[in-house]
């Protein structure tokens, strides 16, 4: 008989431990009640969990297996620019931006769950304990990425002679960055 | 301030992070203990690489935005006007100011320390959650303009495109350009 999504979902949860929640430990009541807002949703290997283009409302945090992003650009190959790891949220720009789109497809690298986020429980409010510890790993990741992002564009600007252009090659390093 | 001032100023950076139908009442909280600065045109708020010790509101005014470019020369790349968030990267752990900040214009700033800023931000109370939604929000935008504007310079053609480094660095700092 198949495991309960809910009660697999919680067992990978528990296997995380506080890395999934940047470092913090939470009850089990917290976790119990994050399930019930954010449904977990499996995925076998090569299963797209969203496209890039589409309308975005909601985000996904891995509890278990590996995602990756991928962008078209341009009628070139599909290029992987980031890979999602359990424990990490990803498709964040949904819960804060309205009317945004999806910039990279999603696609499970191997046998996968995700909590599916709304945009509704990251509105100020009272939220959960395990929703703010998502909110500060979500903050933290941005913050890296705007580092990452800002280093990659004065690499490229000092990488370009003179005042001439970085090079397509370095804009995409700065791609890659900021996913 | 006056607590109906700190009020106006927390409804309109709410209003400012698609929050318009919050209570300001929290944030207004917040805004009560951070020190208040006023600034003169041409007066530095902070300078690129030093340690990034304060959280910034800018209530009121417009602050240039400077980054060294390669030969180290300060290069404009754009403003920030108020009302706004001006170097959240001081949330974190360790950051160091990724650009300079100039008053453009007289301004008044609210200056939170970046221990009480970090320490708000754990709160899960309502101050804690507005603060933490104003700073996901705008890193979230500054982020996805970056990356669509990247995503239209890559996609015109195959050919080196003309980017305008500038434009990267204002759309990643959150921070508008003056016309050219």
């Amino acid at each position: 008989m198949s495991e309960d999504p809910a009660a697999a979902a919680r067992r990978q949860i528990a296997a995380l431990g506080p890395r999934g929640w940047g470092g913090r430990t939470l009850a089990d009541a917290d976790v119990d009640a994050l399930l019930r807002t954010a449904p977990p949703e499996q995925l076998a290997a090569g299963a797209v969990l969203a496209r890039e283009g589409e309308p975005a409302d909601r985000a996904f945090f891995l509890v278990a297996g590996r995602l990756r992003a991928s962008v078209a650009l341009g009628g070139a190959p599909d290029r992987t620019v980031n890979e999602i790891a359990a424990g990490e949220v990803t498709g964040e720009s949904a819960l804060f931006l309205t009317g945004g789109r999806r910039t990279a497809t999603l696609t499970a690298v191997e046998p996968t769950t995700v909590l599916v986020l709304r945009r509704e429980l990251f509105r100020p409010g009272a939220p959960n304990p395990a929703l703010v510890a998502l909110e500060s790993q979500i903050l933290a990741g941005l913050a890296r990425r705007i580092e990452r992002t800002d280093a990659q564009i004065v690499e490229a600007w000092r990488a370009a002679s003179g005042d001439a252009p970085p090079s397509r090659m370095g804009l995409l390093a700065v791609l890659e960055g900021t996913s | 301030m006056s607590p109906d001032e700190l009020g106006r100023h927390a409804e309109r950076l709410l209003a400012a992070h698609a929050l318009a139908d919050a209570d300001p009442a929290p944030l207004a909280g917040v805004l009560a203990r951070c020190a208040e600065r006023r600034l003169g045109t041409g007066q530095l708020l902070f300078r690129e690489g030093d340690p990034a010790g304060e959280l910034t509101f800018l209530l009121e005014g417009r602050v240039s935005v400077m980054k060294k470019d390669p030969s180290g020369a300060d290069r404009p790349i754009g403003s920030w006007f108020a009302p706004a968030l001006v170097g959240g990267l001081a949330a974190v752990e360790g950051a160091r100011r990724s650009a300079s900040c100039v008053a453009g214009a007289p301004s008044v700033v609210a200056a939170l320390p970046a221990a009480d800023a970090r320490a708000l931000l754990a709160d899960p109370g309502p101050a804690g959650a507005e603060l933490r939604f104003i700073l996901l929000s705008a890193f979230t935008e500054a982020l996805a303009n970056t990356t669509q504007h990247l995503r239209d310079l890559l996609g015109e053609s195959a050919s080196a495109p003309a980017a305008d480094v500038g434009r990267l660095l204002a759309l990643l700092h959150g921070a508008k350009q003056q016309p050219t």
